[in-house]
Formats: structure tokens, C-alpha cells, sequence
């Protein structure tokens, strides 16, 4: 499993330098709050910051072995959130950005 | 943050092809998932292999937000103030604060567009003494299918206006929290008081 350090790292890196895509099937994903902009760039960022190592998993891109899929289940200000993404470099593909 | 032009291509995943693919970015006319309606013009990636849209690039996003917020007008009405009254009496009479008054007439919007509570009196209501008076305070309403669910009511109960369609809800709001304490409707609504506390 890839270091939580480096990842995180990496993700915030991506927001901050706004390299940042989201996936589609053939439509827009309403339930990607980050997606349709019902949270900023910065909330992401800020939820990601706080988030720990316990509540970090990846796996294989079930499309590609050689990618890693990054999940991120935490609490912020009350509400659960499930955040999850890959990266193709230099950006980070969002898969779920969702409460 | 990093912007993308038209003709600009990367690698994505395609999960119509189930593989990564060159996707180049295109304005597009996409739809929400929900089957909501539709962004005019966006730029997307677009799978170059099978030519369906693979990924949104975040660029896009203000255009969708504001799309999405166009579709989710509020449904709005001037009315007396004594109907706003009746709405913060029923929402305390359900175990709920003043907050709950607009879940309480989208409960009731929902359910009289699926029929699930009858419209048939809604017109007669508006000819109450309760009906009348000078129309001082606001309701406003936000929610996907609000407006849609209002516009069904409208025609099935011959409603012409949302501020007439909005007295006749809150006047049945009444008949049956208030004045008939109608079981079925009590029940269900404290259970959405349940749920949302």
C-alpha cells in the first residue's frame, strides 16, 4: 500500500495547483459535491489535511493493476465524508466526493 | 489552477471502453446522472475510441454549479402572515422547531404530486376566510424536484398561480395537522421530524 504521508501530500499538492479532473460516465456525476460545486477546492483540501492514516485504503484501478485507488472515509465538521481518487499525473482523478 | 483547451488530450479511465484511453477535451452537452436536465457547452474529455464523455475537468465546474442552481430555482410566494403562523404552530405541534416549515410543505408538495394525499380540496380551501388577508410575508422554497412537484399540483388541483397553490397547501397543512389531526399525515411527518433532527 502506498505511504498515507506521500499521498496526501500528493492530493493537496493537486488542489492546490488545480490539477484536478473528475470522472464521468457519459454524464455528470451529481452526487461528486466537488464535481457540481456544492464544495470548494478548499473544503477538500481542508478535510484531506485533517484526515489520518487509520482512515486511509487503496487498491488496484480495477481497469489498470499498475494504478492506485485512494479512499479517504472521515468526519469533518460533523459529517461523514468518502472521498476517493486516483492519479494520472500530474493530475488527480476524482471517482467520489460524497457525504 | 491549471486550464485546459479545447483539443487539449490525457489518459483516463473509460469505463464505457474498461480501459484507459486518450481522451480529448471538447465543449459538450452533457446530463446530469439524475436525468435532471442537461450543461450546454462544456468542455469535457471525451474517450477518442468510443466517444463518450470519460472525465470533467474542474474548469468546468462553475458552469455546471450554475446550471444545477437554475434547476434548482426556489419556489416562491408572498402570503398573510397568519399562514406562516399555521406552519410554525403545525411544525411545534409535530415536536419540530420553526426550521422544519419548509420540509413540512414539501412533504406535502411530494405527496400531493404522487397523489399519495388528495388534491381534490385544495381549490375550496382558497375560498376560506382563512385565505384571505394581506400578503406580507415570504415563503421561499429550495429543492431538486420542488418546482416540478409544485407545477403537477398545479394542474391537477386548477391552481393558476404558486402563491395561490402556496396558501392552499398551508391551508391543508392545517385541516389535517391542526384543526383534524389526521393520523396518517401526524405519523408520517414525525418520522421526517425523526430523521432530520
Amino acid at each position: 500500500m502506498p505511504k498515507f504521508s506521500d499521498i496526501k501530500h500528493q492530493i493537496i499538492q493537486c488542489l492546490v495547483e488545480g490539477n484536478v479532473l473528475h470522472e464521468a460516465r457519459n454524464d455528470i456525476d451529481i452526487k461528486n459535491l466537488l464535481e457540481v460545486g456544492v464544495i470548494s477546492i478548499e473544503e477538500v483540501t481542508e478535510i484531506l489535511k485533517r484526515s489520518r492514516g487509520n482512515e486511509y485504503e487503496s487498491s488496484p484501478h480495477h481497469l489498470d493493476k499498475s494504478i492506485h485507488v485512494h479512499v479517504i472515509k472521515t468526519r469533518h465538521k460533523s459529517e461523514q465524508w468518502y472521498i476517493k481518487w486516483y492519479f494520472i499525473e500530474p493530475d488527480a482523478v476524482f471517482i467520489s466526493v460524497h457525504q | 489552477m491549471k486550464i485546459l483547451k479545447e483539443g487539449d488530450t490525457k489518459k483516463v479511465a473509460c469505463n464505457t471502453c474498461e480501459s484507459f484511453q486518450s481522451a480529448t477535451f471538447k465543449l459538450r452537452n452533457v446530463p446530469f446522472s439524475d436525468g435532471s436536465g442537461l450543461v450546454k457547452n462544456v468542455l469535457v474529455g471525451v474517450c477518442d475510441t468510443c466517444d463518450c464523455v470519460a472525465v470533467v475537468p474542474h474548469q468546468s465546474t462553475p458552469l455546471i454549479k450554475k446550471q444545477l442552481d437554475k434547476l434548482r430555482k426556489p419556489l416562491e410566494g408572498r402570503v398573510p402572515s397568519h399562514l406562516v403562523d399555521i406552519l410554525n404552530l403545525a411544525s411545534d405541534q409535530l415536536g419540530a422547531a420553526t426550521d422544519f416549515v419548509p420540509s413540512l410543505i414539501k412533504f406535502y408538495i411530494h405527496a400531493l404530486s404522487k397523489n399519495e394525499i388528495s388534491s381534490s380540496n385544495l381549490s375550496s380551501l382558497l375560498k376560506t376566510d382563512l385565505a384571505q388577508g394581506k400578503a406580507t410575508k415570504r415563503i421561499s422554497l429550495k429543492g431538486r424536484y420542488v418546482v416540478e412537484e409544485a407545477e403537477l399540483v398545479k394542474a391537477s388541483a386548477h391552481i393558476e398561480s404558486t402563491t395561490e397553490l402556496l396558501k392552499s397547501v398551508v391551508l391543508k397543512i392545517n385541516d389535517d395537522i391542526l384543526v383534524h389531526k389526521r393520523a396518517k399525515q401526524i405519523k408520517a411527518l414525525e418520522s421526517l421530524v425523526a430523521a432530520t433532527a
